[in-house]
């Protein structure tokens, strides 16, 4: 039985999403809500469908890792939820510029703290083409990182984030996910739309204790 | 009988025996087992034959095997020697390769640039000369990022060196030429080269003149002012600065060099060297006939006449031909005409058409010179076949009363292209046919009539219809008999010159003492069934999967490394395939796909084809370090923030390899040197000074340009900031591939990553020989070569 940390409000939404979005993961830290979707037209008022997106946090190795500690992995999930099954989304995903992360105290103060140092490579930013009525997963965090459950919590976003063990306060973490061009150009498939936008993921209520693992 | 290792012994890791055999030889080859126990065979190679117009049979056959490969200690050589009968002789014997004692390093010349030589353009070709052509070769300088690039040599047998596409930068670059013999002995020579804004250019010779002994070179020079001259010889220099010389003596071998040099009009000297391959080719190295014959008794009468023709050529030699002819009449007057023709030397693999022979004639009567001319003729023109002796007097069916000789002889020979480097070699299917010839001595009457005013024919014609002899019967030279197919498949190291003349071995049964009669109706002789086609070389290539290094034909590569190895041009049948490490698919059509081993060894591919082998030798290299690095990030944190970051671009090395199937892995430790801010727990989380939370224990797949990415940073370091350092020792190990459970890998090498704070929020991190210290006002520094 999975024991997630979160308010009774998250854990309605983690119930269910979790049966379809990550039957799979066996280690599940934390799962957002679902944000709203997010629509984009073309130019030519064609209607490309709408796009939301959630956060995952998981406990877990990916193939490169070999550490003796199990990976802290981030992963961001977009799913196209419109009707425009001839036009196809182009998203730019720029792991580090384009997720900003935001975490505050059980008194709504902002925490600044720092999520310590590191080595290593992050996941590059890249186009994904996501069709009508699809999802799909994006590492979103350093690879090769992870906390012990016993020793507080990780959230390795480009600007990690870490409760320190023993820390009994509850944090709120709120992640947004801002798409935008790149600076180079893309050729899109005709059919294909760009999709620009900003989607605010409802935020993770999070702590350190053991509560957070399984 | 071996002429050439009198001493059975020596530090050198090759041997090239030689020596002769007293007649003519259809095969040799040669077998090493060296002192390992590892066999290996060849062809041996006919490099030059006696010539005896008379007896082409029993004439000295020199011969030569190269690149025999020893192993430290005592090697067992065999020589096997056929003749044109099937008798074989052996010659076996001892050959001890010690590099104890050989305390003496390579003497290593060099030809061009000397030093202090301005050289135009970007990149340029170092010529040297040394003489142990055994040793290895290598040209070191500093590139411009700092980094000390080495790059091996072509040494060639007779030790020509040459180290191309060497680069160059504005100003004065600087060089060491290193020659490592195989005890060690090292020899350096430094020199610097200048390079220089005025362009001096050589355009490449058409390769379909390269065979000839001399071409027009041209190229161009930026002052048109300027006197310029190729190889020592002045050129014309025309309007708009294009230069040439019209012929140009091109020396022998599979490397023609062309090195011009201009002296500009302002004073400075500017210099080029181009070099080019020669491609194979068949050629006559040696040809001629004689003819001798008398008539008595012509018309009843009392009247002599006398003729002599006789042609000698030799390639390097030039030639002479000889025509004299004599007659006496009834009152016994004495008429004679003499004409000599002299062809100078030619060193081309095919005569030059512009080198005219001279023609003396001078007439005589009653021993008083009458008349002298003089003309020219162009190249001598022999229809060869393989043996035409014929000797006798007898009736003529027209009654004339005849005594005549006649013999003519042709020597072919193939070049094999390239530069003579040392186990670079080709694989030749060589094809030939020859016609019997059977009338022989009908057409005497013929020539005759028709010499001297008509076209004088003096050799055998074919039969009507031609009569082949079975391509069994045929036998290049020292490489054996064609197969079945009317071919012979050789292997043959590039750069050589070898004999293949085509002979028949049932026309050698024929004439067995090369002296008959004339009208003796069982003689016969062999002609050629048509020119030599031009020779089809092939060489054992690979072609690496990795883009970089760009050098596509090295044979230094790195762990697990994928090539596919196959002839060029490809065969049309499959060869065997075997390799000593790694692993080899053979599931190619024309080929194999090596996977180099996950260590460092020494791989040998092998291919036979035809009972031929080829061999293709591979360095295996494992990752040994980082080689340099490079930043291409600096920026982490905002403004206010205390921390410090960067994003470094790392190569292992060796990057003269490609390790783009390799990974590696930082191992996570533990900091035990905290001091200060970094130990103060309260601010500086113990957990952060572990760095196996925070991304070592993760495979790194390297680049095909052996690079890894790696982003070194401090995290944001909260208030109130201190002093304070601490670092991370990090071993790093490797592997083929992915997924690798690294607990038993060796640690290659150690690097660190450091950190330091101060007082004022300013944090520097240190990794790769870098620096990068950030203040809080956003303010970078970064300091190399740590």
């Amino acid at each position: 039985m999975r024991i997630l940390r979160g308010t009774l409000p998250n854990l309605l939404v983690l119930a269910a999403s979790l049966t379809a979005a990550s039957a799979s993961d066996t280690n599940v830290i934390a799962i957002s809500g679902w944000s709203e979707p997010v629509p984009q037209a073309r130019a030519d008022m064609v209607d490309c469908g709408s796009v939301r997106g959630r956060l995952l946090i998981l406990y877990a190795d990916s193939a490169n890792h070999a550490s003796r500690h199990p990976e802290t992995q981030v992963y961001l999930e977009l799913q196209n939820v419109g009707k425009a099954v001839h036009h196809p989304l182009d998203i730019y995903f720029d792991p580090r510029g384009s997720l900003q992360r935001e975490m505050r105290d059980a008194h709504d103060r902002i925490v600044t703290r720092g999520g310590g140092p590191g080595s290593g490579i992050f996941p590059a930013p890249c186009w994904v083409t996501l069709p009508c009525d699809a999802s799909i997963r994006l590492r979103a965090s350093w690879y090769g990182y992870g906390m012990p459950r016993n020793q507080g919590l990780m959230i390795p976003l480009f600007q990690n984030v870490f409760i320190r063990p023993g820390d009994t306060n509850e944090y709120s973490l709120t992640v947004t996910f801002t798409a935008t061009l790149p600076p180079t150009n893309h050729v899109s498939s005709p059919e294909n739309c760009v999709w620009q936008g900003k989607l605010t993921l409802p935020p993770l209520k999070l702590s350190a204790g053991g509560s957070t693992t399984q | 009988m071996l002429t050439n290792l009198p001493a059975l012994s020596g530090s050198r890791p090759f041997i090239d025996p030689a020596g002769y055999a007293s007649r003519a030889l259809s095969s040799l080859t040669w077998t090493l087992v060296d002192a390992t126990g590892a066999t290996n065979t060849g062809d041996g190679m006919v490099v030059a034959q006696g010539w005896s117009i008379s007896d082409r049979y029993h004439t000295t056959n020199w011969f030569q095997c190269v690149d025999l490969p020893l192993a430290l200690g005592t090697n067992w050589a065999s020589i096997q020697a056929t003749d044109l009968a099937g008798s074989v002789a052996v010659t076996n014997f001892y050959y001890i390769f010690d590099t104890n004692g050989d305390t003496t390093a390579p003497a290593l010349s060099l030809t061009w640039p000397q030093d202090g030589t301005q050289v135009s353009g970007d990149n340029f070709t170092v010529q040297a000369w040394m003489d142990d052509d055994t040793a290895a070769v290598a040209l070191q300088y500093t590139d411009t990022n700092g980094i000390l690039q080495t790059v091996s040599g072509l040494v060639e047998r007779g030790g020509n060196v040459w180290v191309p596409s060497v680069p160059l930068v504005a100003g004065t670059n600087a060089f060491s030429l290193l020659a490592t013999d195989a005890a060690g002995n090292v020899s350096t020579n430094t020199f610097s080269v200048t390079q220089t804004n005025a362009g001096l250019t050589i355009s490449p010779i058409d390769p379909g003149l390269l065979p000839f002994a001399y071409a027009a070179v041209g190229g161009t020079v930026d002052d048109p002012n300027a006197t310029v001259t190729v190889n020592g010889v002045p050129a014309t220099v025309y309007d708009g600065g294009y230069w040439q010389v019209d012929s140009l003596p091109l020396a022998p071998g599979g490397t023609v060099v062309l090195q011009a040099t201009a002296q500009l009009s302002n004073g400075a000297t500017v210099q080029t060297l181009l070099t080019q391959q020669r491609d194979p080719m068949v050629f006559t190295q040696t040809y001629g006939y004689e003819l001798d014959y008398s008539l008595t008794g012509a018309s009843g009468t009392n009247t002599f006449e006398g003729h002599h023709t006789q042609l000698q050529w030799a390639r390097g030699l030039g030639g002479t031909n000889t025509q004299a002819d004599w007659w006496v009449d009834a009152s016994g007057n004495v008429s004679s005409n003499l004409a000599i023709t002299v062809w100078p030397p030619d060193n081309g693999y095919l005569p030059n058409p512009n080198l005219l022979g001279q023609i003396v004639g001078t007439s005589y009567y009653n021993g008083v010179l009458t008349d002298t001319t003089t003309s020219t003729s162009g190249v001598p023109n022999v229809e060869w076949m393989e043996e035409s002796t014929s000797a006798g007097a007898g009736t003529w069916p027209e009654q004339f009363q005849t005594s005549w000789t006649e013999s003519s002889a042709r020597e072919i020979h193939l070049f094999t292209g390239g530069g003579a480097c040392r186990q670079s070699q080709g694989l030749f299917d060589l094809s030939a046919s020859l016609n019997y010839e059977t009338q022989l001595d009908q057409r005497a009457y013929d020539w005759y009539l028709l010499y001297p005013g008509l076209a004088f024919w003096p050799f055998l014609s074919s039969a009507s219809p031609p009569a082949a002899v079975p391509p069994q019967q045929i036998t290049l030279a020292g490489l054996g008999c064609l197969d079945e197919h009317g071919k012979l498949w050789t292997m043959q190291p590039d750069g050589s010159d070898l004999a293949v003349t085509p002979k028949a071995l049932s026309a050698m049964s024929a004439f067995p003492a090369l002296a008959f009669r004339a009208l003796a109706p069982a003689s016969r002789a062999a002609s050629t069934g048509g020119a030599l086609p031009l020779p089809q070389k092939r060489k054992l290539v690979s072609y690496w999967a990795a883009s970089v290094p760009a050098n596509k034909a090295r044979t230094t590569v790195g762990v697990g490394e994928q090539v596919l190895v196959e002839f060029s041009p490809s065969l049309q049948m499959k060869a065997r395939w075997t390799t000593t490490g790694g692993s080899l698919s053979t599931n190619y059509a024309t080929g194999a796909l090596l996977i180099a081993p996950s260590n460092a060894a020494n791989v040998t591919v092998t291919a036979t084809v035809k009972r031929k082998t080829d061999r293709i030798r591979f360095t295996v290299l494992e990752p040994t370090g980082i080689d340099h690095a490079q930043i291409t990030d600096t920026n982490y944190y905002s403004l206010g923030t205390a921390g410090a970051g960067m994003t470094v671009t790392a190569w292992v090395k060796p990057t003269s390899v490609s390790f783009y199937r390799v990974s590696i892995m930082e191992l996570g430790r533990v900091s035990t040197d905290a001091t200060g801010y970094f130990a103060n727990t309260n601010v500086w989380p113990a957990e952060f000074l572990d760095h196996g939370l925070f991304g070592a224990g993760w495979w790194l797949p390297l680049g095909t340009d052996n690079s890894t990415v790696d982003l070194a940073y401090s995290g944001p370091c909260d208030p109130p900031w201190s002093l304070g350092s601490f670092s991370w020792q990090v071993p790093v190990i490797w592997e083929v591939g992915t997924s690798i459970d690294p607990t038993n890998r060796p640690i290659t090498w150690n690097q660190n990553q450091a950190f330091t704070i101060d007082s004022s929020g300013t944090v520097s991190v240190q990794k790769f020989g870098y620096r990068i210290t950030r203040t809080t006002n956003d303010v970078v520094t970064v300091e190399t070569n740590l």
